[in-house]
């Protein structure tokens, strides 16, 4: 069992296993060896963490993703496909996505990270940058003329 | 380090107004809207069940203005087992009953709602350990929560709705302190458990994010759209640029125009390149030998002087890097030249763009006789002629740079290696620039001359300086020469005499012969260890060249075939029956046979990448085919005057060469651009 502590000071103990879906909680039990003492994460809050563990204990066992260099992602098509569990799971409003994707980011769960920036890449397809700008709240800070120019200098990926 | 907080304008009377009487009415209204009436909880079609109970038990909600019958709004079977009460849940503080030893007071207690835990009956076996999991229990509680409600919705409409709500609420508490969506106190709870009557008057405004229940087959509406928050500019960038490689190119074109952090990540080089080998299986690839300093000029991706993006130094390209967002524009453009689609910008009957795709031709005067052979590489392409020369022209000027003498007859083929003056192994030395490389022709003489080139780059204005040496004379052949090969130890040559030989490269001496063609050996094609050739007998052979065995032959074609290309494991044949056939070089199965040509099909080119294959027929039409589909993309009609002997492409530009009394080589920029 690993002992973890969040930012908000709680305290959760989590199977071995599950914990070291994180690459970062595996390689510090890995550097520090089986202790007693507690896991400080002060980059997550209790609520996320308990979010990230749930999605942890689900994928326990899975393997872990390879980090073989000559595994090259750029050459592998890209698919937004998500898993119906992990698509049920990551249902949450934006800020629970932005936590668990600066969370998982943050505590190394490659897989947990691909799901959070898959869901937002699938927010964001097939929308034009004004619809974006609603869905995330963005304001439009550029000038009229930028605005033109950055259109105009792109008009040849139109239609394609 | 601890990473921002987003800010957040949530104040409570914020989702006081957004959920205003009038909202929920409507919302109540349409079945669609409403967040406890699903369509899967009304028996048949929501609507026409609606209106049926219309007349029936109606329950006034929220200020009387509409009434919802009784039997929907709250879905509860008569008899559900286990039903909710009260003492199903139970209130759970994981502080306390984790960790006594510790005392910590658990200080988001009183935060919200969600701090606690309300867990249905059947999951509270492992309940009060909290976090603690049982060694024979794997079900954690915080997995339990979601996989009861997740699973019991259809099973259990009465267990199906709290869940549900409490779904609502936890979801939509990321636990920030001083963010209070609910106000819901246990006393509420009691409430609905008690009575199974939910007091819609009463009921905490749901803040708008009603649509969060996660299978509600009624609602599609993105509930996260209602509290937007810029989550690509506050994640860290790398994040951000890793989430922008899940995008296609008309997203990240609209990325580009969403503000300027956008503009700046989706200008990054790598999503670029990320977009660029997604293209891979379109057959695109770089070779980094060839990139310009077009491609890899350390100039901004976008230089206009008015934007002054920050922190514009990130996008500012090293030296050594590509340019991927120019590479793939570039490339973009090729395939649609290629393909023939004239680009029209917008509306604009721009007619510079329209006539871009159109091919220019550029004529190479100075054999004086018909051209029977052509390579070209990145910066120049070689001929061979009935002229008994070879000649070397520069690709970008057109200029005649060399012309080497040797042979007694015409020069039938010809193959050199392709770039070598790009590669440092073939350097002469450190400081005077030359490099060698390899030249093999082949005569009506009946030789093979094996060349030496030397080739100085191009500079200060200076077209690049090539020379030949022959090195030696291959004899053997009692026929002209018609096809050759160079591989890395070989020197491959098949002729008129039916014979096919293989000589050592670097010795030059004859190696191993291949018998087998009753007619004369048209073309040969080498695959790693495996050789295919072509004979005027209609019959190709697969070889083994190590073993010097006969591995498969190819009844191919009605009539004797004039041109292959053995690249992969394809096998593309040319035939006197003017077709084209494409075959498995493995199994020996025929894949496709294209029909188009109306004369001896004489020149095939094939690039396995883009699956692109252009051939050249003596009915002196050039054809563009896609391998992939079996289509001839497009045509090139009335660009010579007679029969087209040699055609040679890469992903940039067609280079092919036509004769007789033409006696010129045409030469086909589609683009010059890119490697």
């Amino acid at each position: 069992m690993v002992l973890l502590v969040t930012s908000d000071n709680e305290q959760f103990v989590v199977e071995k296993e599950v914990a070291e879906r994180s690459v970062l909680i595996k390689n510090m039990l890995e550097d520090v060896g089986e202790s007693d003492q507690p896991i400080p994460l002060p980059n997550v809050s209790s609520s996320v963490l308990k979010k990230v563990l749930e999605y942890c204990e689900h994928h326990r066992g899975e393997p872990l993703p390879t980090t073989d260099p000559t595994d090259n992602e750029d050459t592998r098509k890209r698919t937004t496909d998500i898993s119906e569990w992990d698509q049920k799971f990551i249902t949450v409003d934006q800020e629970m996505l932005f936590e668990i994707i600066l969370a998982a980011n943050y505590l190394d769960i490659k897989p947990l990270l691909d799901v959070g920036c898959k869901t937002v890449a699938n927010m964001i397809k097939g929308k034009t940058p004004e619809e974006i700008r609603k869905l995330f709240n963005i304001v439009n800070d550029f000038t009229p003329e930028e605005e033109a120019q950055i259109k105009k200098e792109n008009e040849w990926a139109e239609d394609r | 380090m601890a990473y921002a907080i987003p800010t957040d304008d949530y104040a409570p009377q914020d989702h006081l107004n957004r959920s205003s009487p009038r909202r929920f009415n409507r919302l109540l209204t349409s079945v669609l809207g409403s967040p406890f009436v699903t369509t899967s909880d009304l028996p048949h079609d929501g609507f026409a069940a609606m209106r049926m109970l219309v007349d029936e038990d109606l329950e006034t909600v929220d200020g009387a203005f509409n009434a919802v019958p009784r039997a929907e709004t709250v879905t509860r079977p008569p008899s559900p087992s286990p039903s909710f009460s009260t003492d199903t849940y139970h209130i759970v503080n994981w502080t306390e009953t984790l960790d006594s030893a510790s005392s910590h007071p658990r200080p988001s207690f009183s935060d919200a709602a969600p701090s606690c835990s309300f867990l249905p009956g059947p999951s509270r076996r492992s309940m009060p350990q909290g976090y603690h999991t049982p060694p024979g229990h794997p079900h954690t509680p915080y997995n339990t929560i979601r996989s009861c409600s997740a699973g019991s919705f259809k099973a259990s409409r009465s267990l199906g709705l709290l869940p549900r709500i409490w779904e609502v609420l936890r979801e939509s508490s990321p636990g920030k302190k001083g963010k209070r969506r609910f106000d819901l106190s246990p006393d509420l709870w009691n409430e609905f458990g008690a009575n199974g009557y939910i007091d819609y008057a009463n009921l905490p405004p749901l803040d708008g994010e009603e649509g969060e229940l996660i299978d509600d087959e009624a609602c599609f509406i993105d509930v996260r759209s209602v509290a937007g928050l810029d989550i690509l500019a506050q994640i860290p960038e790398e994040v951000a640029l890793h989430l922008m490689t899940f995008l296609d190119l008309s997203d990240i074109i609209a990325c580009l125009r969403v503000s300027r952090v956008w503009h700046q990540l989706a200008s990054d080089n790598s999503v670029w390149h990320s977009l660029f080998m997604r293209r891979r299986e379109d057959g695109w690839a770089v070779d980094f030998r060839r990139i310009t300093p077009e491609f890899s000029s350390p100039v901004p991706l976008f230089a206009y002087d008015h934007i002054s993006l920050q922190s514009r130094s990130t996008n500012t390209i090293s030296p050594l890097e590509p340019n991927w967002y120019n590479l793939y524009r570039s490339r973009g453009e090729l395939d649609r030249r290629w393909s023939g689609n004239a680009h029209v910008v917008g509306d604009l009957e721009d007619k510079e763009n329209v006539s871009a795709w159109e091919p220019r031709v550029r004529r190479l005067l100075g054999h004086s006789d018909s051209v029977y052979c052509v390579e070209f590489d990145s910066s120049k392409i070689v001929t061979g002629s009935r002229d008994r020369t070879i000649k070397v022209w520069s690709l970008q000027t057109g200029r005649c740079l060399a012309t080497f003498s040797g042979h007694r007859g015409s020069v039938l083929c010809l193959k050199f290696e392709l770039d070598f003056d790009l590669d440092n192994a073939h350097a002469l030395s450190e400081q005077s620039g030359w490099r060698k490389g390899l030249m093999v022709s082949g005569s009506s003489d009946c030789s093979v001359c094996v060349w030496d080139l030397y080739c100085h780059p191009a500079g200060g204005g200076e077209d690049m300086a090539i020379v030949a040496e022959l090195r030696g004379i291959l004899t053997g052949h009692t026929g002209g020469v018609l096809d050759l090969r160079i591989e890395k130890d070989w020197i491959i040559s098949c002729g008129k005499d039916a014979n096919i030989f293989m000589w050592d490269r670097n010795t030059l001496e004859l190696h191993r012969s291949f018998h087998g063609h009753e007619g004369p050996v048209n073309a040969v094609g080498v695959q790693g260890d495996r050789l295919a050739s072509a004979s005027g007998d209609g019959k190709m052979i697969l070889w083994d060249i190590t073993k010097g065995e006969r591995l498969r032959t190819f009844e191919a074609h009605d009539r004797g075939l004039a041109c292959i290309e053995f690249k992969g494991d394809v096998i593309v044949s040319g035939s006197n029956d003017c077709k084209i056939k494409i075959w498995d070089a493995a199994t020996g199965e025929c894949l496709r046979t294209l029909v188009g040509h109306e004369s001896l099909v004489r020149t095939l080119s094939y690039e396995p990448l883009s699956g692109r294959l252009v051939s050249g027929s003596y009915d002196r039409t050039i054809k563009v085919w896609d391998i992939k589909t079996g289509k001839m993309i497009r045509e090139f009609r009335n660009l010579h005057l007679s029969h087209i002997f040699d055609i040679k492409f890469d992903c940039s530009r067609i280079v092919r060469y036509v004769v007789s009394f033409a006696r010129r080589v045409g030469y086909l920029p589609l683009l010059q651009c890119l490697a």
